[in-house]
């Protein structure tokens, strides 16, 4: 029972070493430049003072809700591929292939649309 | 997992059921494909009237059949769920043909328009047929997002951007409200199928279900804009693109009634008192709000939340002595009356105020029977027909509305709602009086350009509205 964790384990001192071994390296063997934006709180790129209420581009918003939908595509995907074994099982392999290859076509007419329309470019 | 899950999916029956929703969804997707080539948009009337025609006949396949279910009894189709197809696709055709040349700005994106419109009528038959929480609530958002976008589609415009953030807003959090109100009921009874709810009954009492469907009725009084979830209903109906409106008022409220309807066996009995006052109270707050508008589209927008409140008036009967019947078919034939009728006068308000550049008032009507006689008669023909005067179909529909709450008992409620009804009365006849008795505006330049698209299907609205209301006969006796 236990030992099913082991690739867990595994997992867990590599993601550790890895991490504490860059940040030891990057102390002992780095070169220090300082500047203003180095000494800043990391926030995504963002001031990290000052007021909440900025105004972003309008943009940002199209590119979001793009990459949400093509984002959930993908988890669907994901949950089709674990089914599609047990209907291979019984030999319906044709038929779920012909259902995922649906769902996937009407996402690549959604996409072909958003591109046709420059959808996609960031200038317009 | 059951071996013949894909003879089951892809037999002849699943096929006759989902008919009306997948010519709609083909059509949409046909439509998509057609705005990738700009040489092709000539094709664009074609497919969208296709695409509803081929709908329509599909759901006369299953018209006077027997209910089919499909989809492992999620999605069912029978005479009730044709009718309600047919009704959502007379609808889409209005609002279609009245919006022709509506748009100016935004004509470049009508492509986009009629893929929203159609994309949101495929929704509404999702809804009515729906038999399970989940399904119905994929075709609540399959309505809903398109009518969030086409809201704001004057996107130049204030009102209209207004009216499309508004109804986003309170629309996520009414589709919140419902998906909380499924996690409680299925918590409470283990089930999401409205078959299931029937067989575990005795779960529906439990505090966890009670309290999930109250949520439920609370997002689904707000689709059906019913007091005190009614107040989005002017600004958006007013903001909105008019050929919008003509289609949020007619289709939305007839998807929401239509699951309303199977799924209302699952309130505790004790609540018809409640939604029989919920009803009188929502006929009073939108026929007094109507009666100060000067604006010809809000004021529609509060009759059309007091017509809700006579619907749900119906169900509230039913409740009260399921025994009674009727209630269906009661509202069923008064959401047709309606959707002829409001979609009538709401198609000729997006006529006027495409010909005259400005959203019409009721000062704007005055003297509008001499300038153009046959668009008056016709209008004034839709408010009779709203105030319920007889051999018009909305005296009919609120004729059998009444007369299944007497049938329940409900004398008391009946009265004071045909009482609230009259004072309907004071703001129709305003409109007709304006357009009749008073001198038109002499600063107002009369429009030349003749529509015949939209005059004939005025004409048609009307005739049905006629039909309905003196020929109801075999309607009677095929709506169920």
């Amino acid at each position: 029972m236990l030992e099913n964790y082991a690739p867990l384990l595994i997992l867990l001192s590599l993601a550790l070493g890895f991490t504490v071994s860059q940040v030891v390296l990057s102390e002992v063997a780095g070169r220090r430049r300082k500047n203003v934006g180095k000494g800043e709180a990391y926030e995504c790129g963002m001031e990290p003072v000052g007021g909440a209420r900025i105004r972003l581009s309008i943009h940002f918003y199209l590119v979001a809700v793009l990459f949400i939908l093509f984002d959930v595509e993908s988890v669907f995907l994901v949950l089709w591929a674990v089914a599609a074994e047990g209907f291979k099982e019984q030999g319906l392999a044709l038929f779920v292939f012909g259902e995922i290859a649906l769902f996937v076509f009407i996402l690549g007419l959604a996409l072909a649309y958003v591109w046709r329309k420059g959808g996609l470019e960031w200038d317009r | 997992m059951n071996p013949d899950i894909a003879q089951r999916i892809l037999s002849q029956a699943t096929l006759d059921a989902s008919g009306p929703f997948l010519a709609l969804a083909l059509g949409v997707l046909v439509l998509v494909f057609l705005e990738l080539l700009p040489a092709l948009a000539a094709l664009r009337q074609i497919v969208f009237l296709g695409s509803l025609a081929a709908a329509a006949w599909a759901a006369t396949r299953t018209l006077f059949g027997p209910e089919i279910a499909a989809f492992e009894g999620t999605y069912v189709a029978n005479s009730t769920t044709s009718w309600w197809a047919l009704l959502f696709v007379a609808s889409a055709l209005i609002a279609w043909i009245f919006g022709r040349r509506y748009y100016r700005d935004e004509a470049r994106f009508e492509g986009e328009h009629d893929i929203l419109l159609l994309t949101a009528a495929s929704g509404m038959v999702l809804m009515a047929g729906s038999r399970d929480l989940l399904v119905f609530f994929v075709g609540l958002e399959t309505l809903s997002v398109p009518l969030y976008a086409l809201s704001g589609f004057r996107r130049a415009r204030r009102e209209s951007v207004e009216a499309g953030l508004k109804y986003f807003v309170l629309g996520a959090f009414a589709a919140a409200i419902y998906l909380m109100g499924a996690a409680l009921l299925y918590a409470g009874t283990g089930t999401i199928a409205l078959a299931g709810f029937q067989e575990r009954s005795e779960l529906l009492e439990t505090p966890l279900a009670l309290t999930g469907l109250a949520l439920i009725a609370a997002s689904l009084f707000f689709k059906i804009s019913v007091f005190p979830f009614h107040l989005w209903v002017p600004d958006v109906y007013q903001g909105a693109p008019s050929p919008v409106t003509t289609f949020m008022a007619t289709g939305t409220k007839a998807a929401a009634f239509a699951f309303l309807l199977p799924l209302s066996f699952a309130l505790p009995p004790e609540s018809a008192g409640l939604v029989a006052a919920i009803a009188l109270i929502t006929m009073a707050a939108g026929n007094l709000g109507a009666l100060v508008q000067t604006d010809m589209k809000r004021l529609l927008a509060y009759s059309g939340v007091a017509h809700a409140g006579t619907m749900l008036l119906a169900l509230a009967g039913m409740h009260a002595d399921p025994e009674s019947g009727g209630a269906s078919q009661a509202v069923l034939f008064y959401m047709a009356a309606y959707t002829f009728t409001a979609g009538g006068a709401f198609g000729l308000l997006t006529m006027l105020e495409t010909q005259g550049g400005r959203p019409v008032t009721i000062d704007g009507l005055r003297g509008l029977a001499r300038q153009r006689p046959g668009v008056a008669a016709a209008l004034a023909l839709f408010m009779l027909s709203l105030g319920g005067i007889p051999a018009t179909g909305g005296f009919l529909g609120k004729y059998l509305v009444f007369s299944v709450a007497v049938r329940a008992d409900m004398i008391a409620a009946a009265v004071v709602g045909v009482l609230i009804s009259v004072v309907a009365l004071g703001y129709y006849l305003r409109i007709i009086v304006a357009m009749y008795m008073q001198p038109e505006d002499a600063t107002r330049p009369v429009p030349a350009e003749s529509r015949p698209l939209s005059s004939a299907m005025a004409l048609a609205c009307a005739a049905m509205v006629l039909v309905l209301g003196v020929l109801p006969g075999w309607f009677l006796a095929n709506v169920r």
